[in-house]
């Protein structure tokens, strides 16, 4: 029982890289499912096409998702074109870049490990390139005229592959050189934007360890304590409504909450993205707002 | 034990990503059992009808169960024929087609991913498109082939045709080529659209983040302690007519809500941010049943001067 305690900390400690561990593997694991068992390389004219459909297509759909289930975006985004401007346009727009960035970048992961495994595995490429017009000037020098046609039946027949490229490096190989180059330029960038990130930070190590944490437990806090309320207010609710109690007995009415207080704590503009909960709720309870919680009992 | 609970709530907080999982890998499953066990291309003149009824068929079928199995439809529609005011009252006549375009396209879901896995096999519409008698299509399959193409061209899915294999093993590449490309089309499309239709829902949104998520909260709250008080009244008022009906008493009175009070609560809610009323029985309670017949009353009166019937 322990070592699983143990275990589950650990976990839960590491969830965020973990996740995106898992989301990695995952994507890995899909790639070479449909290159062994979905792809097959029509060998004709139509190789370019289908090539590079199969590798930048599903990145592409990956992103998309990776859009729609990030949480984050929906908090910044609900209820944006129906409020009246609170803030000023060029806030609104540094404030925007500030979310938009940490958002593609987590949306980058999956569509990234898609093209790297593919161009590794060199499948998609070999097939997408056979069909180009830059092999054939690169391949066929002498400008034979079944060479083009020799061309596209390479990612079938692999012998062919291997007298066509004796001189130069196969499709396959290049694919693979590519595949590696690819994966090292998004580790040297994601190094060198932690670092500029970190550098630009207004808030010292442990304050900003501080600020995560803090954030994630009022997160969950609000959850439960959202859950409570919506059980009393329910219960309530039913019973009135059974027992067809007239509203006037206030005694038993719970307090809510007024639309403003919600999009006060919901507003978009601070200065660091990371800080709308951590100062958002605790400032508005600081400036005194519990007269509006009495709203609902009246 | 709190090991488990914490692993549980892992999952129950991921459950939309897991529940859609789940469904593709189910309708991936299906379309290879369809696609060995019950799908045998004809090779003949008939190859086009089969292969769009292995393809289309399916997808309907889904669709109508997604119809049904969805409860806001019949929230929406019981009751209509009695009374058709229900569906579309005065002064709202659109919120019938938004809320019935909402569930449409939940309902939508599971056709597009049996469309898009089956595209992605190419069976069915290599069988199909190997049918088609456009000349204009097989003028553009059958372009670089020889003569028998255009007359063969429907036994290829079976490799009965007199075509070398080359030829015959190409022009299946092609046709899988195409239907894989159709395949990702239809994902690609699909993935921007909801995307597309996600934001622009969001951003148009009445009620701010945190009160959205407070709403849904209460709205799965409230339907858990109906169904107990359900249970509860149900049990005391089923009790009550037992014991009258064997010791042949009068029966004492049971307060339950009235007939119109059971139509209010039924109607489909939509959120006002003047009054923040989180469910129509949240609105009944604090206005009152009264209130609201009278609303509609006073709005029939100002546009019909009819009474309700």
């Amino acid at each position: 029982m322990n070592k699983l305690h143990e275990a589950l900390d650990f976990f839960i400690r590491h969830q965020t890289a973990l996740g995106f561990s898992a989301v990695s593997l995952l994507t890995a694991a899909s790639e070479r499912i449909f290159s062994s068992v979905v792809f097959r390389c029509p060998c004709n004219s139509g190789n370019m096409v289908y090539g590079s459909f199969f590798l930048l297509v599903p990145a592409f759909i990956l992103l998309l998702l990776g859009y729609m289930v990030n949480n984050r975006s929906w908090r910044r985004l609900t209820g944006c074109c129906s409020r009246e401007k609170e803030c000023s346009p060029s806030e609104t727009c540094s404030h925007f870049c500030r979310v938009l960035v940490p958002m593609t970048a987590r949306a980058l992961v999956a569509p990234l490990t898609w093209i790297a495994v593919a161009l590794l595995g060199a499948n998609f490429y070999e097939c997408a390139a056979s069909g180009s017009s830059l092999t054939k000037r690169l391949f066929c020098k002498h400008n034979e005229t079944d060479c083009q046609e020799k061309l596209f039946k390479i990612p079938c027949d692999e012998k062919l592959s291997a007298q066509i490229s004796s001189e130069r490096l196969s499709l396959q190989a290049q694919s693979q050189l590519i595949g590696w180059f690819l994966i090292a330029s998004i580790m040297t960038v994601a190094l060198i934007s932690k670092c500029v990130s970190r550098y630009c930070s207004s808030v010292s190590y442990l304050q900003l360890k501080y600020r995560k944490i803090y954030s994630k437990e009022e997160k969950e806090v609000f959850e439960i304590k959202a859950k409570e309320h919506a059980t009393k207010l329910a219960e309530t609710n039913t019973n009135c409504f059974f027992e067809t109690k007239k509203p006037t007995e206030k005694p038993t009415l719970v307090p809510v909450p007024s639309i403003e207080e919600w999009r006060e704590i919901s507003l978009l503009c601070t200065h660091d993205s990371q800080e709308v909960y951590y100062h958002k709720i605790f400032e508005t309870e600081k400036g005194g707002q519990s007269t509006g919680s009495n709203e609902g009992g009246q | 034990m709190d090991a488990f609970q914490t692993i549980l709530k892992f999952f129950m907080n991921r459950k939309t990503a897991i529940g859609y999982s789940f469904m593709a890998l189910l309708t991936m499953g299906g379309e290879r059992v369809f696609s060995l066990v019950a799908f045998r291309c004809p090779c003949s003149d008939e190859n086009f009808r089969y292969g769009l009824v292995f393809l289309f068929a399916p997808a309907l079928v889904l669709l109508v169960i997604g119809y049904f199995l969805n409860s806001k439809t019949w929230k929406l529609f019981t009751g209509c024929w009695v009374n058709p005011r229900k569906i579309f009252p005065r002064g709202n006549v659109c919120h019938f087609f938004y809320v019935f375009g909402q569930i449409t396209l939940n309902a939508l879901v599971a056709p597009v991913m049996w469309l898009s896995v089956a595209l992605l096999n190419g069976t069915f519409y290599e069988c199909a498109m190997s049918g088609l008698d456009d000349p204009a299509y097989l003028e553009a399959v059958c372009q670089t082939k020889s003569e028998k193409c255009f007359r063969e061209l429907h036994k290829v899915a079976c490799d009965k045709s007199s075509m070398p294999f080359s030829e015959s093993d190409e022009l299946k590449r092609t046709l899988q080529a195409q239907s894989q490309i159709l395949g990702w089309c239809v994902i690609v499309t699909t993935a921007l659209l909801s995307l597309l239709t996600t934001c622009c829902a969001s951003c148009q949104s009445k009620v701010s983040h945190l009160q959205l998520m407070f709403w849904r909260v209460y709205e799965g709250t409230e339907k858990e302690q109906l169904e107990q008080i359900f249970q509860l009244y149900a049990t005391k008022l089923s009790e009550r007519n037992l014991k009258c009906f064997f010791e042949n008493k009068e029966p004492e009175p049971i307060s339950l809500p009235a007939f119109q009070a059971w139509e209010d609560a039924s109607q489909l809610h939509s959120f006002s941010s003047s009054k923040q009323h989180y469910s129509m029985i949240h609105k009944l309670v604090e206005e009152g049943q009264k209130g609201i017949s009278e609303e509609r009353e006073t709005m029939l009166d100002l546009e019909d001067r009819r009474e309700i019937p």
